[in-house]
């Protein structure tokens, strides 16, 4: 069950495989942390080298796309259910610990710590700061550029600077803390897969 | 009205400046008041029809008037107040003296209004080793990420928020307090002395507070006898000489008016003079700061002081309370709704709806009901979705189309129902309308399973033919099918020509078809419905008791035994739309 998603390019979306049969065209070159969890209904495919780092956990559904540039994932990076993540050009890197939630569509690049809200819509080219947040079905137009500390939420994208996890080291740890425990327990929760996607 | 056809609308307060008195003199449950109505074809076109149409999902009924009610004709009175974020009921004596905000732990953000949660605050030990206890606690809002700590708000214990934010508060305002008197201390201008008695919010308000109690409370606000000739253009005065120098009779008069107040003058009496400084304070503020730093007047509007100008200076607003209502009729105050005042339950206690007291209309395309027709009215609408669509935004001016307008009856009596159109309907499009079968009677809302159980002899369809190509015959008198506890009637509508003439004969100019309006081609048709059934009266005893106490006058107790009740009123159906230009 694919969610309609409205995309931020023209390009048409490449025609969705059905994820549980194993793909006909070869695995795009990936290198997979061996601490990553990749769930077996995960898709992965594309070209391009896709790098997933340690710790990374992508859900079922969630599909990594490397057709029209390589993907990197680094370290403890979280895709949720039909999270879609699409290399463009140079290549689409998301940083430490974000958390891609259900139904976002990244094709740009998304700085350290920062969450990705539900079907949330980050255009070609844009890049988004440090240790921002996106509100739930925030859509960012190709090209748009997110200060770190960023906040972007309501109906009219209206922007905030997140001044509590800037200036206070304890807000950051606390919830670097949760996201740690969350992990944890995702870890135990999501049937890993790994090994197929290994090269 | 952007609604698909077809659709039936329910008409209510047709005259709302005459109902009260029609109601008032309709005591005895006759008719008289409602032939006056009768006289006058109700216009669904008229600009007052849109106030006084709606669907029947929306109407109330109130059984001692035995009318609809809408919302013009009932009023509103609060059950209960509750706090939407903690689900606590607060008693009405609390939002009395303490106003309508949540007194206990909920809190909004100021920048997006969200519920804020209480969070602690680990303090690592090498970043405030003085920290006693090493925890400390701030509101936060999960959706912006809006803190307390934003405003330098941090809290000592995760209970009574409200207590902690009001004693930060009025340390806040003494400490701003003493800076303002030291900048003035070091510029030294004109305005030192003004600025020295500049009084925090909170002390003006209780100063402007007094001062409205004193001048309602004191009858004589002037001592007549000390001289001030300034007083004499303030208005008390202005009245206490027109007293004395008029008729007693007028004098009586004019007590009975609130006398005109004198304003605020100074800040003893809670007047905020403009202060120069001040405003130079804000103004490098803002340059200072930027756009991003002022709040929005969303934002302004939920505060307390709604002349906070910096997002900085915003602070949790205290959650507001909501409240149920039950609803009264406004011509005999006697119960509609009325909610079950826990707040945990969603169900009422008493709920009069129309829906459950008049028959509903519907109508539909004869030729879109080419199937045969089920026994069941649930089923009708799912049949009718696979039957070839009839084009109702497409119906042809000048042509024959027959409907069937099926009557629900509600009721547990059996209903005789009278209909009455006007032959072409009100309006620029006149169309032109036939019931074939006006006056008919409805089934009684029985058991469902007493139909199922013998459907065969219960069936009955007088005036049906099978259906042919051209237009069915239907016999004029004769009521289309029935049902257990509905009734369906033919109307002929022959939908009018727009602009007024037909368009083979006068061709119409450029004029003409600018004045028509998208809503001239909507066939719109007024049908007044009358009904009577026979009821069997509910015991005098619990009758009265029932009456008592929901608080109505009590009005005789009407006779015992079977007795017949009359209801009428208008509605409108909107059966389509004629064909473009
Ligand atoms: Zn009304
Ligand atoms: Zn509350
Ligand atoms: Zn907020
Ligand atoms: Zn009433």
């Amino acid at each position: 069950m694919a969610t309609p998603q409205p995309t931020a390019s023209l390009r048409p979306t490449p025609p969705k495989r059905a994820s549980t049969v194993k793909p006909i065209l070869p695995p795009p070159p990936s290198t997979i942390h061996p601490t990553a969890v990749i769930a077996s209904h995960a898709v992965l495919s594309g070209t391009h080298p896709i790098t997933i780092g340690a710790h990374c956990i992508i859900h079922p559904y969630a599909r990594i796309v490397s057709a029209e540039g390589p993907v990197e994932l680094q370290e403890g990076v979280v895709v949720w259910e039909h999270g879609i993540i699409e290399g463009r050009g140079e290549g689409v890197r998301i940083g430490r610990g974000v958390i891609v939630e259900s139904g976002a569509r990244i094709e740009g690049e998304v700085g350290e710590g920062s969450l990705v809200g539900q079907g949330s819509i980050i255009g070609v080219g844009s890049v988004v700061g440090k240790h921002c947040k996106l509100a739930p079905r925030t859509i960012l137009e190709p090209q748009t550029r997110i200060p770190d500390f960023t906040v972007v939420y309501g109906a009219n994208n209206a922007r905030r600077v997140d001044t509590t996890v800037r200036d206070k080291a304890e807000t950051m740890t606390a919830r670097e803390k949760g996201q740690q425990r969350q992990m944890d327990a995702l870890r135990k929760l999501v049937p890993g897969n790994t090994a197929k996607w290994m090269t | 009205m952007a609604q698909q056809f077809p659709y039936t609308y329910y008409a209510c307060c047709i005259n709302a400046s005459s109902s009260a008195s029609l109601v008032q003199k309709r005591s005895s449950h006759t008719t008289t008041a409602d032939e006056e109505d009768e006289d006058r074809t109700f216009d669904p076109r008229s600009p007052r029809a849109n106030y006084s149409l709606y669907p029947l999902e929306h109407l109330l009924y109130c059984d001692d008037c035995q009318q609809i009610r809408c919302p013009r004709c009932y009023t509103e009175e609060i059950v209960a107040w509750y706090c939407p974020s903690c689900l606590f009921d607060v008693p009405n004596t609390q939002v009395r003296t303490e106003g309508n905000r949540c007194q206990r732990n909920c809190y909004n953000c100021p920048i997006c209004t969200s519920p804020l949660q209480v969070n602690p605050l680990e303090h690592s030990s090498h970043l405030a080793p003085e920290s006693s206890n090493g925890a400390s606690y701030f509101l936060g809002c999960p959706y912006c990420n809006w803190s307390s700590l934003d405003i330098g708000v941090e809290f000592a214990k995760h209970t009574g928020i409200t207590a902690q934010l009001a004693k930060l508060k009025t340390a806040r305002q003494s400490q701003a307090k003493k800076e303002r008197e030291e900048r003035a201390e070091n510029t030294d201008s004109n305005d030192n002395n003004a600025l020295n008695e500049r009084p925090t919010r909170d002390d003006l308000f209780s100063n402007l507070k007094s001062f409205y109690k004193d001048a309602l409370s004191s009858a004589n606000p002037v001592n007549p006898l000390s001289f001030d000739p300034t007083l004499y253009n303030s208005p008390p005065s202005v009245t206490r000489l027109m007293n004395l120098y008029a008729p007693p009779s007028v004098k009586r008069a004019k007590a009975a008016k609130p006398t005109p107040m004198r304003e605020a003058h100074s800040t003893s009496e809670g007047l905020l003079p403009l202060s120069p400084v001040d405003e130079d304070m804000s103004i490098a503020r803002m340059a200072q700061a930027g756009w991003d730093s002022l709040s929005s007047t969303a934002q302004r509007s939920q505060q307390q002081h709604p002349t906070t100008k910096f997002v900085q200076d915003l602070w949790p607003a205290q959650t507001r309370l909501l409240t149920r209502r039950a609803k009264r009729c406004a011509t005999c105050r006697h119960i509609l709704t009325k909610p079950d005042s826990k707040i945990s339950s969603t169900r009422y206690r008493i709920r009069i709806l129309a829906l459950d007291k008049v028959p509903r209309l519907s109508i539909r395309a004869l030729s879109a009901l080419h199937t045969p027709h089920p026994s069941f009215p649930i089923s009708v609408s799912s049949t009718a979705a696979t039957a070839p669509r009839f084009e109702y935004e497409n119906l042809r001016p000048g042509v024959m189309v027959q409907f069937l307008l099926t009557l629900h009856n509600p009721l547990f009596e059996p209903i005789r129902v009278t209909l009455g159109t006007p032959a072409v309907t009100p309006g620029k499009l006149a169309s032109r309308v036939t019931v074939l079968c006006p006056q008919f009677e409805v089934g009684a809302n029985t058991d469902v399973w007493d139909e199922a159980l013998n459907s065969s002899t219960t069936l009955s369809s007088k005036g049906k033919m099978q259906p042919g190509d051209g237009p069915v015959q239907a016999e004029a008198g004769k009521v289309w099918e029935r049902g257990r506890n509905w009734t369906s009637v033919v109307v002929e509508i022959v939908p009018g020509f727009p602009g007024g003439a037909p368009t083979g004969i006068v061709p119409r100019t450029a004029e003409e078809e600018e004045e028509l309006d998208e809503e001239d081609t909507v066939v719109e048709v007024p049908v007044f419905v009358r009904f009577e059934y026979e009821y069997e009266h509910p015991d005098a005893a619990v009758f009265e008791k029932m009456r008592e106490e929901e608080g109505a006058r009590v009005k005789e107790v009407p006779e015992m035994g079977r007795q017949t009740r009359e209801v009428a009123f208008w509605t409108v159906l909107g059966v389509g739309r004629v064909a473009g230009r």
